[in-house]
């Protein structure tokens, strides 16, 4: 069929042009011509209509004839072969259970992690052209961070002043604040942002208006933005809220507007619920050294690429090293600047995990595909007989194609309803998982163009490898296919082939999946037995601020001191509370107060800053008890370690090994910050001494090593916000309330957030892995039962095949081992090809996950083999279970077809 | 079995070509008339196949049609030849004509020729 002529056909079944019109006027056309030409030849009238019919012939068939010509099959042919569809699928109840579990399973699955995969890498953010969105971070030599290192306010200034640069560059930085209205207190999580930050991603409020350009710098306007959310939690979801005063940290601050219902802030976690101008930002703070560390996003101009952007932005930055502060000129020493898309920012730490999962699925697809192929070939084998029989009697060979994919279209009609719900049930169970580092998982839902993309590619793999073979194989002798008895259909050595090619290629599939769950299992059970250094327990652990805004400057350390020494006090005479203590940060928070440090061997910084840096922790004396931290060496830390005694520390083995070379009992180094002690003086730096030595812990999760770390008491170093940490033999989750009524009796504004067990912070920690591990299993499990099903339906055939055969070796004497062995060496060879296949596969390719494993190399030889094995025993099930089938044969039966 | 239908099929369209290249404009029932008065018996019976040859003839582009009055003043479809069922022909005529030298010097063959 030409193009020219397929458009015509198109275009007739679309518009439903029929041309039946004129087809019959041509016909009554045709007939009164013939007849008046009969009547001239002499014939009486009658005769002569009915000889002009005779000679036209049959006018159904011709229409029909006519009709096919003018358009693609009508809809009437589509109905009658679905019909049959439906009627020969209902007749092989196994194979059309078999395929419709087959296709649901592989189509849902696949359906469901492309579905999160579009959410993830695909779907643009809900900003106004967000392509154009860029996020730029600082690199130094020492500072290197996937998240992305801030940048210097100014530097944003001085780029935005370059206005050739973006179109528009905004910058924010996160604090949390406790925001007070009418006696009830909340910790708000609150973004600093430019005057420009919702113009630069294209929004506007939904309520009120936005800031005013010059709002931010030197004397910040005493307004806020909030969130939808936040508007209807603490607001009422009142419109007079808009104008109205909220209090946060003890300042006044007028609310300007409502965000978007659907707002969200550029950032993965931590969604900030208010916005409030930036406050500095010129040149001269960079000399005063109040300049802020802020992220940074930028529109790129129309016409500008990521990589001119960098360039540009490099190029700026070059010259500009030259205008930094003395001070600054080696702490951002080769410091560089790149730019990325916001997206790629935004899901950084989930591409991996993703990517290695939509491969893992990709294969279950194939394998699925693999499996109603080899059903169809299988099928179309025996099924010989029925299409040479209907090419004999006259059948086209596009007629019985378009038969035969008809069926394959029902079967995947079939499968799609369910595969739609295991998707969606497969959605709900990634939802459910609500990981804190992924909180676009929330808004992740089935999405239908994938499902109708999966189905399309089971159809075409169907057609490419059940159909075609079937219809080439229509074309051979037909007298010699009719003659053959019905069941003695061999499929020909090509289907052969192709068959144990598909079984290899399943066997080496499932295994490669089986050999990368196996990885993950074993390195998130490695990650679950690593001691992380603390005993999470019995452990509840809330987070506090002490309301230090009502208390003047010079007063604060010595009230906080008291507050906490009450609020433990009170804590420690709770029933079941063995140990109650308080920590600036512990485990698996996210922000730590880092404390510059110098230890007497290294030598004095020039510039006249301390240097390397390292989490300094304040402490309560039972802290390390509390959270089950053994001491190692020295002592812990008593009420007597206070403002009037020596500046003392315990440090971690990390920071003795890294900065202490070892040894570090007695020995002293400084600190930058200013401590609260005899001898130390407000701005120099203090002396401290180590009196103690802890266990590491690993603060940043399993999978991370422990960092130096730094404990001060907290008299010495008193801080607002801490968390209490309280122990208990029990169940740690029962303590809530009863330390929650202390500290509000203790101090009624101060908030109470991220109340938890540090059981549950463990657990979150490990949450995306032991996702991402659960799902690759299952992808594997379910990889290994289409395998296994694969390799039965094609031994299975093979010994119908050979059922005769099989009879008269029994007959003669053949012992049903025999047959098993004969049914098992004939198959054994495909098995092993395939393993070695799925071997060399995975040793190429698990190194692509390496990053996700841990403890583990990605060609553990203990996994390999505990894979191979599952297959083996997985394969050998599938053939065992036709083997014995053919050895039960009974010899009368099977000869009694002859 | 399909080739014979195509085979057929293929005579017919060309012989269309030829009797419109011959005559120019005519309705259905005409080009019939023409075939049947050169050929014989070829549509002597099922006259009405030849109308899904000219509708094929139609969408490939060989021919076009028209609505015109036929001898008898009455609605009839007029067919002529395009450019492209010209060029048609002309590959077509010398394709056969090859084809009929071919046979016809195998038909001449005398057995001592063979020899």
């Amino acid at each position: 069929m030409r193009l020219r002529e397929l458009f015509q056909r198109v275009v007739n079944t679309l518009t439903r042009r029929r041309q039946d019109e004129r087809f019959r006027s041509e016909i009554t056309e045709h007939m009164v011509l013939q007849t008046e030409d009969n009547i001239r030849s002499g014939m009486p009238p009658d005769e002569a209509r009915r000889q002009a019919m005779l000679k036209f012939g049959a006018v159904e068939g011709i229409t029909e004839a006519y009709r096919d010509q003018q358009s693609i099959p009508s809809a009437e042919t589509i109905l009658r072969d679905a019909r049959y569809s439906f009627r020969v699928l209902r007749k092989t109840p196994a194979f059309t259970g078999v395929a419709v579990v087959i296709l649901t399973l592989g189509i849902g699955a696949s359906t469901a992690i492309f579905s999160v995969a579009y959410a993830l890498l695909l779907r643009p953010l809900p900003y106004r052209d967000s392509s154009a969105l860029v996020a730029v971070s600082m690199e130094t030599p020492t500072f290197k961070s996937a998240a992305g290192f801030g940048v210097a306010l100014p530097d944003v200034a001085f780029w935005r002043e370059r206005n050739h640069l973006f179109q528009s560059v905004a910058a924010y930085g996160l604090a949390d604040m406790t925001i007070t209205r009418s006696h009830e207190t909340a910790r708000v999580r609150v973004a600093s942002v430019t005057a420009n930050f919702l113009q630069t991603l294209g929004l506007e409020p939904r309520l009120g208006r936005d800031f005013n350009i010059g709002d931010d710098g030197n004397n910040p306007a005493m307004t806020v933005l909030i969130t939808d959310a936040l508007w209807r939690e603490r607001f009422n979801a009142d419109p007079e809220a808009v104008g109205s005063l909220a209090n946060l940290e003890g300042r006044a601050y007028t609310i300007i507007g409502v965000l978007p219902r659907d707002f969200q802030f550029p950032e993965p976690i931590d969604s900030p619920q208010v916005l409030m101008p930036i406050a500095g930002g010129n040149e001269s703070s960079f000399a005063t050294g109040g300049y802020r560390i802020v992220k940074v996003l930028g529109r790129m101009r129309t016409s500008a690429s990521l990589a001119q952007t960098q360039a540009e932005l490099s190029a700026v930055q070059q010259n500009r090293s030259h205008d930094y502060p003395m001070m600054y000129r080696s702490m951002f020493k080769g410091a560089t600047f790149p730019v990325e898309p916001l997206a790629q920012r935004l899901t950084g730490g989930a591409r991996i995990p993703v990517l290695v999962l939509l491969c893992a699925v990709t294969l279950v697809l194939l394998i699925a595909c693999a499996n109603v192929a080899n059903l169809q070939l299988v099928r179309a084998s025996t099924r010989r007989h029925e299409l040479t029989l209907r090419a004999a009697l006259g059948g086209s060979r596009s007629g019985l194609a378009r038969q035969l994919l008809t069926e394959c279209l029902v079967l995947c009609g079939l499968a799609s309803v369910p595969a739609f719900l295991v998707a969606d049930q497969a959605v709900r169970v990634i939802r459910a998982t609500k990981l804190a580092s992924m909180p676009w998982l929330a808004s992740v839902s089935v999405n239908p163009i994938v499902l109708a993309f999966m189905v399309a590619i089971t159809v075409l793999s169907a057609v490419a490898f059940g159909i075609a073979p079937a219809i080439s194989g229509s074309k051979t002798n037909l007298l010699d296919t009719l003659r053959a008895a019905p069941l003695n259909m061999s499929g020909g050595r090509g289907h052969r082939t192709l068959q144990q090619a598909l079984v290899a290629g399943q066997v080496a599939i499932a295994l490669l999946l089986v050999i990368c769950a196996g990885l993950l299992v074993r390195s998130f059970r490695k990650l679950i037995d690593v001691n992380p250094g603390y005993d999470p327990a019995g452990v509840l652990t809330m987070q506090t601020v002490l309301p230090t805004y009502r208390i003047a400057d010079s007063g604060r350390p010595a009230w906080m001191s008291g507050k906490s020494q009450e609020l433990l006090a009170r804590l420690k005479a709770l029933p079941e509370v063995r140990y109650a203590a308080l920590s600036t940060s512990i485990p698996l928070q996210r922000y730590r107060v880092n404390g510059a440090i110098r230890t007497l061997d290294m030598p004095p910084d020039p510039t006249g800053t301390l240097s390397p840096t390292s989490p300094q922790i304040g402490i309560s004396p039972d802290y390390f008890h509390a959270m089950g931290t053994p001491l190692l060496a020295g002592r812990g830390f008593s009420d007597a370690d206070n403002e009037n005694s020596p500046a003392v520390a315990i440090v971690n083995e990390r920071f003795a090994i890294q900065f202490l070379r070892g040894a570090a009992l007695g020995k002293h180094f400084q600190a930058g910050m200013a401590l609260y002690c005899a001898g130390c003086s407000r701005g120099s730096q203090s002396d401290i001494e180590v009196v103690g030595v802890v266990a590491d812990m690993r603060h940043e999760g399993n999978d991370q090593p422990a960092q130096p770390e730094w404990f001060v008491p907290y008299h010495q170093a008193p801080l607002g916000n801490f968390t209490i940490v309280v122990s208990t033999a029990k169940d740690a989750a029962t303590l809530s309330t009863p330390v929650r009524a202390v500290v509000h009796e203790v101090e009624s504004e101060a908030p109470l957030f991220e109340v938890g067990t540090m059981q549950r912070l463990l657990d979150e920690s490990l949450a995306r892995r032991r996702l991402t591990m659960f799902l690759l299993s299952s992808f594997a499990g379910l990889a290994l039962l289409l395998a296994a099903v694969g390799v039965y339906g094609v031994i299975a055939y093979a010994v119908l095949q050979r059922r005769q055969e099989i009879g008269i070796r029994i007959a003669l004497g053949a012992t049903p081992g025999g047959i098993v062995r004969l049914v098992l060496t004939e198959h054994l060879k495909v098995l092993a090809i395939g393993t070695i296949a799925g071997v060399t596969l995975a040793a190429a390719s698990t190194r692509l996950m390496a990053n996700l494993l841990f403890g583990i190399r990605s060609g553990d030889i203990a996994t390999f083999a505990v894979a191979c094995g599952v297959i083996a025993v997985a394969a050998f099930v599938a053939c065992m279970i036709p083997a014995w089938q053919a050895a039960a044969v009974d010899p009368l039966i099977a000869l009694r077809y002859e | 079995m399909k080739k014979k239908t195509d085979v057929q099929q293929g005579t017919v369209a060309l012989m269309v070509l030829k009797t419109l290249d011959v005559i120019g404009l005519l309705h259905g029932y005409g080009i019939a008339r023409r075939i049947e008065q050169i050929s014989g018996d070829l549509l002597a019976v099922n006259q009405g196949t030849l109308y899904p040859v000219l509708l094929k003839l139609e969408q490939e582009g060989a021919i076009a049609s028209e609505w015109g009055a036929s001898e008898n003043n009455r609605r009839a479809r007029f067919y002529r030849m395009t450019r492209e069922g010209q060029k048609r022909l002309e590959a077509e005529t010398r394709e056969w004509q090859k084809t009929a030298d071919i046979i016809a010097r195998f038909f001449a063959i005398q057995a001592e020729d063979l020899k």
